[in-house]
C-alpha cells in the first residue's frame, strides 16, 4: 500500500453487514465489506445495481429504512464508531461531517420549498448562523457550484431548475457545512452525458478547494476512472476487488472486474460480439453458495461452487477475492496479445 | 393569483346558472297546477275558483314556455324573491335567512375537529407504520367509514343525552332561545354562539355549544375515518421519497423531517379530496339536523322535500351549490399555496 | 393470466380483513336467500312479504321476546324487518351500483375514446352533476318523482355515475397510448370493437374495486333517504325505515334512558355489518391490485 498508505484513513468500514428483513425472507444486501477512505481522496465503489453499493453508503449515515438493519461491523469515523453513537450524536454527523448527494436531483430536493430554504436549513442547523447570514452563505455556495444569477435562483423552487442545475444545487447544499466526507450516490446517472462531465469536473474542483474526501458510488467504470483514487468493486453484497485505480485498470485481479471492463465497447478493437458478462445478478434472497460470482464466471471450478474465496492481498495494496487469480492473469495475457496483434 | 380568484368568482354565477337551469327544468316537468303552490299561500289557494287559478297561473307565467319562465324566476331570485315556502309558512328567502346561521355555525365548528384530528390521526398512523397504534387507527378507520352517520348520531343521542344528559338535541334551550329572540340581543355576526359572546351572554354561548357537541361528533366521526385513511397512505408514500432521505441526511431531527418536509407534501393529495369533503360536510348537516332535531337549512330542505315544497327545495339547492362552488375555489387556492408547482393563472 | 388470478385469490385469502368481509357477505347472502325460512311471512302479509307484519295494536315498542327476538317497533316485528331488509339492501346496492356503473362506463369510454368536443361537453356535464351535493340532488329528484324506494334508486343512479365516468376516462386515456391499442387500430379494428375488446378489459379492475367500495355507501344513502321519510313506504322491510321509527323512541322513557335500545341496535348493527363487509372486500381488492394505495 505504498504511496496511498502514507495518508491517514478518515473513515474505516470493517466487516459491515446490512440485512433487510422482508416478507419473503432476509436479504443480505451487504455481507462483510471492508474499506478505508483517506483524507482528501476519492474512493470509488462500483458494481451493478443490487450489488449493495447504495446500501453501504446509507449504512454509513445510518439512513436505512425500517426493514434494514446493520447486523455487525464497525464504521470508524475519526476514531469513533458511528454505529455506537446515539441518534442525537449521529444527527450532528449527518450533513455536517458527512454529507450525501443522491442520484435523482429531481426527487432528492423537496418540491415545496425553495432551493435557498433547503440550503439554509442545513447551515442554520449545524453552523448556528442567523437567517440573513445563512442566506448570504447559500447564495455564495450556489455561485461556487456555478449556478448563474444565484441571488435569483436562491428563491426558486426545484421544478424551476434544469436537471444539471438541480444537481449543482444539491452539491451546494451538501457542501454548505464544509463536510469532511461527501458521499455521492450515482450523482451523474440521471443526467445528460455533457452535463455528467461538467458535474464530475465541478466535484473534482471543489474537492481541491475544500479538501474533503469523496465516496463515489456508480455503476460506470468510466466515472470511476475519471475521479477515483482507489476502487472497491462489489458484487452481490461482497467486495470482489479493492485496489488503487491505476493498478486496478492495469492489472485487474478478479474475473468480475475484468468482465466489467470488457463490457465497455472500445473503438480500437474489432469485436465479433460485445463481451457482456453472461447471466444476470443473482436473486438477493438466494445468493449462490461458494463464490457468489461463480454462476456467471467463465473460470469457475468446483472449488468456486463450494468454498467462498477470502479477500486477500494478491499484490501490494491490491486485494482480490478469487481462487483463480493466476488463471485470470493468463487469460488476460492471451486476450491482450490478441488485441495487439 | 388575485386575477385567478376574481375570474373564478366571475364564473360562479355561470355555474349557478347551469345548476339552477337543470333543477328548474326538472321542476317544470311537474306541470302548472303543482307549481302554483310555490307562489301563493295555500290557505288562499283553497278559496280560489278554477278561473281565478288560471288567472294566477297567467299572472305568474306558469303557462309560458320554459325559457321565459326561467328568465322570470331568475329575475325574481335576483330581486331576492324565492317564492313562498310551505314548510316555513313565510317567503323562502326569510325562512332560509333564519335557518342558515345554525347550519353555517355547525359546519364551521365541525370543520376544525374534522380536519385537525383527521390529519393528525393519519400522520400518527403513518409515522408508526405497522405498530399497534397504526393497526388500531386502521381498524378505527374502516369501522368508522362503515358506520352510517345517522345511525351513529342516534347512538350519540342515546348515550350522551338519554343516559348521561350532557348534550341535548335542538338548537338551544328554551330559556336561551328567549334571550336570543329578545330585542335586547344584537345580531352582529349572525352566528348564534359568537353573537352570544359578543352580547356578553356567556350562558347562552355555553348552551349553544352544548347543543353542538353531538352533531359535531357525529359529522366528525365519519370524516375522521375518511381523512385519516387518505392522509395515512399519502404520508406513507411521501416518507419513502428521496427528499425525505435528503432531509435526514442533512442531520435534521425526525420531528422536523416529518412536520416540515413530509407533512406538507403529504397534504397535496389530501387537498384534492377536500372537495368531496365539503360535499360530505354539507350532506352531513342535512342528516345531523334531522337526527338532532335542529332547525337549519338542511332539515329545512329535507322537510320541504317530503312535503313536495318546490320553492323551498330550489332555495336550498341554490344555497348548497353556492357553498360548494365557493368551497372548491378555496381548495384550489389552498392547493396552489401548498404546492408551488401549481400556478393559478 | 390464469396463474395471475390464482395468485390474487391466494393473496385475498391470506388477508384477514378480506376473509372477514367475505364471510360477512356470505352470511348476508344466506339470510337474503333464506329469508322466507328464517322469518316466514304471516297470513296477513303472504302476498306482499316485504311488508312487515303488524303484530300488536299497542303503539309502544316491545322488548325482545321469544316470539319477537329483536322486539317490536311501531307495532311491527323488527326481526322480520331486519331479515327481509337484507334483500332490500342487496336489491338497492346491486341495481344502483350496476346501472350507474354501466352509465359511467359508457360516458367515460365515449368521452375518452373520441376526445375533442365530445369529451369537452360530456366532462362539463359531469362537472355540473358533481357540483350538486349528492344527498341534496337525491332529495330534489325524490321530490320530483315522489317518495318511494324505486324513486330513491332512480335518484341515486342519475347522480351516481360521475365517479366511474371520470375513472374510466382517465384509465382509457392512459391505455389509449399503449402499443396494443395502436396496433389494433393499425390493422383496422372498428372503434366500438377497440373499446370493447381492448380498452375496457384493461381498465375494468379499478372500476370493479370502486363499485364494491360504493356498494356500502349507496346502501347508507338509501337508508338516509328512507330515514328522512323519502324512501320506503310505511311498514316496508328496509333498515333505514325501521331506524326512522326509532326516532320517536330513542330518548327512552322517564327514568329508563335505554328502554327502547332494541329499536336502534338491531337494524343499526345489520346495516353497519353489511356496509363493513363491502368496505373490507373493496379495501382488500385495492390492496392486491394497487399495493401503493395500501391503507
Amino acid at each position: 500500500m505504498s504511496a496511498l498508505s502514507e495518508k491517514k484513513p478518515i473513515l474505516q468500514v470493517k466487516d459491515l453487514r446490512t440485512y433487510f428483513y422482508t416478507e419473503d425472507g432476509i436479504v443480505k444486501a451487504v455481507d462483510g465489506v471492508n474499506f478505508e477512505v483517506y483524507e482528501g481522496e476519492t474512493l470509488g465503489i462500483v458494481g451493478e445495481s443490487g450489488c449493495g453499493k447504495s446500501v453501504t453508503s446509507l449504512s454509513i449515515l445510518r439512513l436505512l429504512d425500517e426493514k434494514g438493519k446493520i447486523e455487525s461491523g464497525q464504521i470508524v469515523y475519526k476514531g469513533k464508531n458511528l454505529l455506537e453513537l446515539s441518534e442525537d450524536e449521529m444527527r450532528k454527523i449527518r450533513g455536517n461531517e458527512i454529507a450525501m448527494i443522491f442520484q435523482e436531483p429531481m426527487t432528492a430536493l423537496n418540491p415545496v420549498y425553495t432551493i435557498g430554504d433547503q440550503i439554509m436549513e442545513a447551515i442554520m442547523l449545524h453552523q448556528k448562523l442567523p437567517k440573513d447570514e445563512a442566506r448570504k452563505l447559500s447564495i455564495e455556495m450556489l455561485r461556487k457550484v456555478g449556478i448563474p444569477e444565484p441571488e435569483k435562483r436562491v428563491d426558486e423552487y426545484p421544478h424551476e431548475l434544469s436537471g444539471g442545475m438541480r444537481q449543482r444545487a444539491m452539491i451546494a447544499m451538501s457542501l454548505s457545512c464544509n463536510p469532511s466526507i461527501l458521499i455521492a450516490d450515482e450523482p451523474t446517472t440521471a443526467l445528460d452525458v455533457t452535463i455528467q462531465a461538467q458535474i464530475l469536473e465541478l466535484m473534482k474542483q471543489l474537492q481541491n478547494e475544500y479538501g474533503m474526501s469523496i465516496i463515489m458510488i456508480t455503476h460506470d467504470l468510466g466515472v470511476i476512472a475519471e475521479v477515483s483514487d482507489r476502487v472497491l468493486v462489489m458484487y452481490a453484497g461482497k467486495a470482489m476487488e479493492y485496489a488503487g485505480v491505476r493498478e486496478l485498470f492495469k492489472n485487474p485481479k478478479h474475473p468480475y472486474t475484468w468482465g466489467l471492463m470488457n463490457s465497455i465497447p472500445r473503438l480500437d478493437v474489432e469485436y465479433e460480439r460485445l463481451n457482456a458478462i453472461p447471466g444476470t445478478v443473482p436473486d438477493a434472497l438466494h445468493f449462490p453458495e461458494g463464490c457468489r460470482f461463480h454462476t456467471r464466471c467463465e473460470l469457475a471450478t468446483d472449488k468456486c461452487r463450494v468454498e467462498e474465496p477470502p479477500l486477500e492481498e494478491v499484490a501490494p495494496g491490491h486485494f482480490s477475492a478469487c481462487w483463480h487469480v493466476d488463471k485470470l492473469e493468463a487469460a488476460i495475457a492471451v486476450q491482450r496479445e490478441g488485441e495487439s496483434a | 393569483m388575485t386575477a385567478y380568484i376574481i375570474r373564478r368568482l366571475l364564473l360562479l354565477p355561470l355555474v349557478l346558472f347551469g345548476i339552477t337551469l337543470i333543477v328548474f327544468g326538472l321542476f317544470q316537468m311537474l306541470g302548472p297546477d303543482k307549481l302554483l303552490s310555490a307562489y301563493i299561500n295555500p290557505n288562499l289557494a283553497e278559496k280560489l275558483s278554477p278561473e281565478e287559478m288560471e288567472r294566477f297561473k297567467d299572472k305568474y307565467g306558469l303557462n309560458d314556455p320554459l325559457i321565459v319562465r326561467y328568465g322570470k324566476w331568475i329575475s325574481s331570485v335576483l330581486r331576492g324573491d324565492l317564492g313562498w315556502s310551505l314548510v316555513g309558512k313565510e317567503p323562502v328567502a326569510s325562512a332560509m335567512a333564519k335557518r342558515i346561521p345554525f347550519t353555517v355555525e355547525l359546519a364551521l365548528y365541525a370543520l376544525v375537529p374534522v380536519v385537525g384530528v383527521g390529519i393528525w390521526l393519519g400522520v400518527a398512523a403513518a409515522v408508526r407504520h405497522n405498530s399497534p397504534v397504526d393497526h388500531f387507527i386502521r381498524i378505527f378507520a374502516i369501522v368508522g367509514w362503515s358506520f352510517p352517520d345517522f345511525v351513529f348520531g342516534l347512538f350519540v343521542l342515546m348515550i350522551f343525552y338519554s343516559v348521561l344528559g350532557w348534550f341535548p338535541p335542538g338548537n338551544m334551550s328554551l330559556w336561551a332561545e328567549e334571550i336570543f329572540k329578545s330585542s335586547a340581543f344584537k345580531h352582529i355576526t349572525g352566528l348564534p354562539s359568537i353573537d352570544a359572546l359578543l352580547n356578553g351572554q356567556f350562558g347562552v354561548f355555553l348552551d349553544c355549544l352544548r347543543h353542538l357537541v353531538g352533531p359535531i361528533l357525529t359529522i366528525s366521526w365519519l370524516w375522521w375515518a375518511y381523512l385519516l385513511r387518505i392522509t395515512r397512505s399519502s404520508m406513507l408514500e411521501v416518507l419513502r421519497k428521496d427528499y425525505v432521505r435528503t432531509a435526514r441526511a442533512k442531520g435534521l431531527d425526525e420531528r422536523t423531517v416529518i412536520n416540515k418536509h413530509a407533512r406538507r407534501n403529504a397534504m397535496i393529495p389530501v387537498t384534492t379530496v377536500a372537495g368531496a369533503m365539503i360535499i360530505g360536510l354539507l350532506s352531513g348537516t342535512v342528516i345531523v339536523e334531522a337526527v338532532f332535531n335542529r332547525t337549519g337549512i338542511g332539515s329545512f330542505v329535507a322537510t320541504a322535500a317530503t312535503q313536495l315544497d318546490y320553492a323551498s327545495v330550489m332555495g336550498g339547492v341554490l344555497f348548497y351549490s353556492t357553498i360548494l362552488v365557493l368551497g372548491n375555489l378555496i381548495i384550489d387556492i389552498l392547493y396552489a399555496i401548498i404546492d408551488p408547482r401549481i400556478r393559478l393563472t | 393470466m390464469e396463474k395471475e388470478y390464482k395468485r390474487m385469490l391466494k393473496k385475498f385469502f391470506r388477508n384477514p380483513s378480506g376473509v372477514l368481509g367475505l364471510a360477512l357477505l356470505f352470511f348476508f347472502i344466506f339470510v337474503a336467500i333464506f329469508a322466507p325460512v328464517i322469518a316466514p311471512p304471516q297470513p296477513s302479509n303472504k302476498y306482499e312479504p316485504y311488508m312487515m307484519p303488524i303484530v300488536t295494536w299497542s303503539p309502544d315498542p316491545q322488548p325482545p321476546s321469544k316470539e319477537h327476538p329483536f322486539g317490536v317497533s311501531e307495532r311491527r316485528d323488527i326481526f322480520y324487518g331486519v331479515v327481509w331488509g337484507t334483500r332490500t339492501a342487496f336489491r338497492i346496492g346491486l341495481i344502483v351500483t350496476g346501472v350507474s356503473t354501466l352509465i359511467g362506463l359508457f360516458i367515460g369510454s365515449i368521452s375518452a375514446y373520441y376526445g375533442g368536443w365530445i369529451d369537452e361537453i360530456l366532462m362539463r356535464i359531469t362537472d355540473i352533476f358533481l357540483s350538486i351535493p349528492f344527498l341534496i340532488a337525491a332529495i330534489v329528484l325524490t321530490t320530483l318523482l315522489g317518495t318511494g324506494l324505486d324513486k330513491v334508486m332512480i335518484a341515486m343512479i342519475v347522480f351516481g355515475w360521475m365517479g366511474t365516468a371520470r375513472l374510466i376516462r382517465g384509465n382509457i386515456l392512459q391505455a389509449k397510448e399503449e402499443q396494443y391499442v395502436l396496433a389494433a387500430k393499425a390493422i383496422g379494428v372498428s372503434t366500438p370493437g377497440i373499446i370493447v375488446k381492448h380498452l375496457l378489459p384493461n381498465t375494468i379492475f379499478p372500476v370493479l374495486i370502486q363499485a364494491s367500495m360504493r356498494m356500502g355507501s349507496l346502501v347508507i344513502t338509501a337508508a338516509i333517504l328512507s330515514f328522512l321519510g323519502l324512501g320506503a313506504p310505511q311498514g316496508y322491510s328496509d333498515w333505514g325505515a325501521i331506524l326512522n321509527y326509532a326516532r320517536n323512541w330513542m330518548l327512552g322513557a322517564h327514568g329508563e334512558a335505554l328502554k327502547y335500545w332494541y329499536t336502534i341496535v338491531f337494524p343499526g348493527t345489520a346495516m353497519v355489518l353489511f356496509v363493513l363487509a363491502w368496505n373490507l372486500i373493496g379495501d382488500t381488492l385495492r390492496d392486491i391490485f394497487d399495493p401503493r394505495l395500501r391503507i
